[in-house]
């Protein structure tokens, strides 16, 4: 029997916004007994000093969970294919050119090639020595349900294994108009089904990697599977911070609680929609017993 | 990492609209006469410096009112790309169901040009112009309610956009789609708008050139920015004289904006491209080159090529024709292969006699009449991605 091409196997995960640094942090704030400090930049480690001084938050948040959730997964940071999902891309960059055009000054090139959909996809890349094709894509507010899907299409095609990395910056006026949310970014490693255990390095990863702790519960053989129905179907619950529930990405966020908790879940990748409309859901099984 | 051999996807229509003509006709014509259609940058782009551009000419009207809310010169250009193709879509449609078929866009500006004018207005009056919202005006996915509510498509539908190989990326995400089986048909192409920031930020970086651009030229001074939209329509099953053979994929891992001096990536990708459709070098007839114009870029590109197919490879650069149209680069230049195949010629590369001597390959500066079994066009973009597209005749 052919296997369901829309079964994903979930094996890492990464988490990032403000006050919660990681997957483990955001895990105990869910349940009220936060005492992080509050960090309000992203670590990325991943990306060397030479780099990172050049990013946005944006490209911080998207490296910095992409390494966690590629070190969780025990993936190789050179092997994998990274697709990158946001709304507005960066769009803080973005504004500061805007800004530069109404004067007669030259734009700054590094400005300029920082604002692409792409920004983060790029650095990544030279981070890690990862000679694979990542890409960067929106939806708008299916922006996660099509990312997944496109990790789908790569699974499938033996491009394996994928991370998909969602992040959001908040909106900068005047363009935001009053819109108001907080910045977030969310990771998931993803495998063929049956694909168990760590990727064997083929090269030596980069040094920093090392240094990012794994998500501390192992999620290998965490099954889901892709299928269209209503919105109505899920059963995950939404929890997240009032500053956080009008980022059109949030419902990462409510992909990662359903992932931290250990019941069988649907979470809807398509909120947005009305009731009555067939949009993407994600299933999870129950997270698997671990044997010790 | 190498990914699976897929079936070859046919082709079963395309359409096409830049600075050559407004239809595939003109523009077709406009490849085979060697005409370009670059020129000076008209007034209503509103850009505050002189540069060469290709521009889309003409009348561009408005939306359907139902659309008023996305109505921007970018969703205009692709709108006229789509009114060629609603027979076929139609076709597709009630063969395959509209929830069946994908849409796959690259788009690099999305509707910043918008931004631009709204920006200004804020600073001028306080406030932004009436009509304008980021999510609809500005965002690189506005454009899809516009295609799938014109195409009246409800099938998956994305925005890949990754600079200058965006609407090249889009033919891998549909076959892999259509492999998957979450569609039986895709509608995949990109879409770009001239604006401020794109021609002034190449500005910044030193690489316009303020006349025509003229790629692997001994010549050539650098690239000119370009509009337009090109629009494929992919099917599982179907008849197109051209077939989506496989794409390859790959980053250079090297710098944000150069390309790998001897074009390691864009090696990689053309290689990929070869094992996904099981092709060996030699059955390659033709490329059609990023070749934007840049001694960077060209060289790097020559290099790459003649170090896998040999230097007797006949290459050719379309961007003398449509400057580089960004995010509608890639599938334009997947169009004009495709184009290439049925008509069975090969384009001059416009502008690019006399041949840079250091260019290892055999640029065609002169329109050739020939058979392609199968070509490839290569699209690269900042962040050091690139793409390479592989087309086939169907036998």
């Amino acid at each position: 029997m052919t296997p369901d091409p829309l079964v994903l196997q979930l094996c890492g995960l990464g988490v990032w916004t403000p006050g919660f640094a990681d997957a483990a942090a955001w895990a105990r704030g869910e349940v009220g007994r936060s005492d992080e400090p509050a960090s309000q930049t992203p670590r990325a480690e991943l990306l060397p000093p030479m780099l990172r001084r050049r990013t946005s938050l944006l490209t911080r948040m998207a490296a910095e969970v992409a390494a966690q959730a590629i070190a969780s997964g025990g993936l190789d940071p050179a092997i994998v294919t990274v697709i990158y999902g946001s709304v507005y891309g960066e769009i803080r960059t973005t504004l500061d050119l805007l800004g530069a055009l109404l004067t007669t000054d030259a734009l700054s090139p590094t400005k300029f090639h920082n604002s692409v959909h792409n920004t983060a996809g790029g650095y990544v890349s030279i981070a890690a020595r990862n000679h694979g094709g990542n890409a960067a894509l929106t939806a708008g507010r299916s922006t996660l349900a099509m990312g997944l899907l496109e990790c789908a299409g790569l699974l499938g095609a033996g491009d394996d294994p994928a991370v998909l990395v969602i992040a959001e910056e908040s909106l900068p006026e005047p363009l935001a108009a009053g819109r108001v949310y907080g910045p977030l970014a969310a990771a998931f490693a993803l495998r063929r089904p049956g694909v168990a255990g760590p990727v064997v390095p083929s090269v030596q990863p980069v040094p920093s990697i090392q240094s990012i702790q794994a998500v501390p519960w192992n999620m290998s053989g965490r099954t889901c599977r892709l299928r269209q129905g209503s919105r109505d179907e899920a059963t995950a619950a939404h929890r997240l911070p009032a500053s956080l529930v009008d980022n059109p990405c949030a419902q990462a966020l409510v992909l990662v609680d359903a992932v931290l908790r250990a019941e069988a879940s649907v979470v809807a990748l398509e909120p947005q929609l009305p009731a009555d409309a067939r949009g993407w859901l994600l299933e999870l099984d129950a997270r698997p017993e671990v044997s010790t | 990492m190498l990914a699976a051999r897929m079936r070859p996807v046919p082709i079963t229509a395309l359409s096409l609209c830049n600075g050559m003509g407004l239809t595939t006709a003109e523009i077709v014509e406009a490849l085979r006469a060697g005409r370009s259609g670059l020129g000076p940058c008209p007034p209503e782009i509103g850009l505050t410096m002189a540069a060469t551009v290709g521009a889309v000419r003409g009348e561009l009207p408005p939306l359907p009112a139902r659309f008023a809310s996305h109505d921007t010169r970018l969703t205009r250009i692709a709108a006229r790309a789509l009114a060629e193709l609603s027979a076929p879509l139609a076709r597709a449609r009630a063969r395959w169901g509209r929830d069946r078929i994908a849409v796959v866009l690259g788009t690099s500006t999305g509707g910043i040009g918008e931004s631009e004018l709204a920006f200004a207005h804020h600073r001028r009056h306080g406030a932004l112009p009436e009509g304008y919202s980021v999510e609809t005006s500005h965002a690189l996915d506005a454009v899809l309610p516009v295609v799938c509510g014109l195409a009246d498509l409800a099938g998956p539908a994305y925005v890949l956009s990754t600079a200058c190989s965006s609407s090249a990326k889009v033919f891998a995400a549909a076959q892999r789609l259509i492999h998957l089986g979450v569609c039986d048909a895709a509608l995949v192409g990109g879409v770009d708008s001239l604006c401020q920031l794109t021609v002034r930020g190449f500005a910044g970086l030193e690489v316009l050139s303020p006349v025509a651009c003229r790629p692997f030229s001994s010549e050539r001074a650098g690239i000119n920015i370009g509009e337009g939209a090109a629009l494929c329509l992919l099917e599982r099953e179907g008849e197109g004289a051209t077939r989506l053979l496989a794409v390859g994929e790959s980053s250079d891992a090297f710098h944000m904006t150069s390309p790998h001096p001897e074009g390691l990536g864009a090696r990689i990708a053309m290689e990929r491209a070869l094992i996904g459709a099981g092709l060996r070098p030699d059955e390659v007839d033709h490329i059609n080159a990023h070749g934007t114009g840049t001694r960077q870029n060209d060289s790097a590109e020559g290099a790459a090529i003649a170090a896998l197919f040999g230097p007797g490879m006949r290459v050719v650069a379309t961007k003398g024709y449509t400057g580089h149209q960004l995010g509608a680069a890639g599938a334009t230049e997947v169009a004009f292969t495709v184009l290439a195949i049925q008509h069975g010629f090969v384009p001059a590369s416009v502008g690019a006699a006399p041949v840079d001597p250091e260019i290892a390959v055999r640029v065609t500066t002169e329109y050739a009449a020939m058979r392609t079994r199968a070509a490839i066009s290569n699209s690269f973009a900042f962040g050091g991605s690139n793409v390479s597209v592989l087309v086939g005749a169907t036998p």
